[in-house]
């Protein structure tokens, strides 16, 4: 029923942006953390997608112009106000896991490895969870969404100093907690 | 490059690709490449830190969208191409109803569903036929801004009250009794007085309600009805007391979208933004108790 210009610009919409709608889905749950919510902040995201679609830049990276529409919803969206998670800081998040290793420290410390493929994916899931979100977020979207720092700091608002920062502070964080996890199974001492 | 300052600060980078030529140099040159060459403990380290992104990927892994919320995307999709889109709304129909500055305010829903049937936008769409019978308008959200400004300069010239508007409280009972919200903007501090209020209907013939302030030097139209989303319009250039302001097409606006109300409420003023912050900082909300 659309005329012309509007089916080529679903045409277009559809093979260029909906082959990234597992992606987003997978993003919306993380963050909202209910499949009710996510389900409203995807369906948000495509359609305020759609309508803004002119002002993608074709053979630019589709997923991340996706993911700063979805991370601006989530921002903007009244709900989130009501609904803001309280975040460990880096310290709690650190205090947590030392305690629960009795070890310091050991990024530096102990140099060898801490993580190996013995880890479990629950533990990794585990560690994920529990990190403070603003380190989660942006390991989500390097490490999952396969985006490169430049794109992460326009997704999130943030300059990419301290994209890079958070990357690095993120994974020793999850490092620290992964290792205490495997310290306690016996597989490091 | 040592160590630690390889750990500390290009570790991660390294690991994700993201080191300048330079730096790259710079860290292959401490790394090495084997036993008997360049730094092996940070050679593990980065095996390590690229096992961990491995994880992370493996451990969130991609899920599938259910087919049920596909369908309910590609069917919102479908509504899209089928309705007017917000240019037209904005400035086609603006430009339509401002020519004759003499029409009456009371056919402005009735004109603007015309003009868009002649633009051919909306095929089938019969006023109130898409109604969804609870009252909840078809008009996303997001197209608010351009519902709202669209309104404001309809009524700009001429605002015909449709509900008793004697005080606030009496528009308040009006809007509520025909099911809409009563929580009424007083900007009586700011220095505005009600003009009225209207009960109107949209293009798609659901209720929508007007309330026109008349300060000073200035005119707040208050614009609300049920939405059928709850997105917010992007864009927005900052916030007062959990209502986002935007400056739109010459104008300032003020967007509260309600979720236990179910409905979308934009203030549109012609004057600055500044003015407008001011003047909601000195609002109280109004309602009558029923």
């Amino acid at each position: 029923m659309g005329d012309r210009g509007g089916s080529e610009k679903r045409g277009l919409f559809e093979r260029e942006a909906l082959p990234h709608v597992d992606a987003l889905y997978s993003a919306a749950l993380r963050l909202s953390r209910n499949p009710d919510d996510a389900r409203d902040l995807l369906q948000e995201t495509v359609l305020r997608a759609y309508r803004f679609f002119h002002q993608y830049t074709p053979g630019t990276n589709c997923r991340a112009w996706l993911l700063t529409i979805l991370y601006n919803n989530f921002r903007n969206g009244y709900r989130g106000a009501d609904r803001e998670q309280v975040s460990l800081t880096p310290e709690d998040f650190e205090r947590a896991v030392e305690s629960s290793s009795a070890r310091g420290d050991q990024r530096l410390s102990n140099p060898e490895m801490l993580i190996s493929e013995h880890v479990l994916d629950h533990e990794v899931a585990a560690a994920l969870n529990a990190l403070p979100a603003d380190f989660r977020t942006v390991l989500m979207l390097v490490d999952v969404q396969e985006l490169n720092y430049q794109e992460v700091a326009q997704v999130l608002e943030i300059p990419i100093g301290t994209v890079k920062s958070r990357v690095s502070r993120g994974r020793q964080m999850m490092r620290t907690a992964l290792g205490a996890f495997a310290r306690r199974r016996g597989l490091v001492r | 490059m040592n160590c630690e300052e390889y750990i500390t600060s290009y570790l991660s980078a390294h690991a994700d690709g993201e080191l300048t030529p330079e730096v790259e140099r710079a860290v292959a040159q401490h790394l090495g490449t084997g036993p008997d060459d360049g730094c092996a403990v940070c050679r593990a380290r980065l095996a390590e830190e690229r096992l961990l992104k491995a994880l992370i990927r493996r451990q969130a892994a991609t899920v599938k969208t259910p087919e049920e919320i596909q369908a309910r995307i590609d069917a919102a999709l479908d509504r899209i191409d089928l309705g007017p889109t917000p240019r037209r709304i904005g400035i086609a129909v603006v430009r339509e109803l401002r020519r004759p500055r003499t029409w009456v305010p009371l056919a402005a829903a009735a004109m603007l569903f015309v003009v868009l049937l002649a633009g051919g936008v909306v095929p089938g769409m019969h006023r109130g036929a898409s109604s969804t019978g609870n009252g909840v308008s078809a008009i996303p959200a997001s197209r608010a801004l351009d519902q709202a400004v669209y309104s404001y300069e309809t009524f700009e010239t001429a605002f015909r009250p449709t509900v008793p508007s004697g005080s606030l409280s009496a528009i308040a009972m009006a809007y509520g009794s025909a099911d809409m919200p009563d929580l009424m903007w007083n900007f009586q501090f700011a220095g505005y007085g009600v003009v009225g209020g209207r009960i109107d209907q949209l293009p798609d013939g659901n209720p929508v309600t007007y309330t026109l302030y008349h300060g000073r030097n200035n005119d707040i139209l208050c614009t609300r009805y049920k939405a059928s989303d709850f997105a917010v319009p992007p864009g927005a250039v900052g916030e007062i007391h959990g209502h986002l302001l935007y400056e739109y097409k010459g104008y300032s606006l003020c967007v509260t979208v309600s979720e236990q109300g179910r409905f979308i409420c934009v203030l549109t003023t012609s004057e600055p933004m500044d003015r407008l912050r001011h003047d909601i900082s000195l609002a109280s909300a109004f309602s009558v108790v029923r």
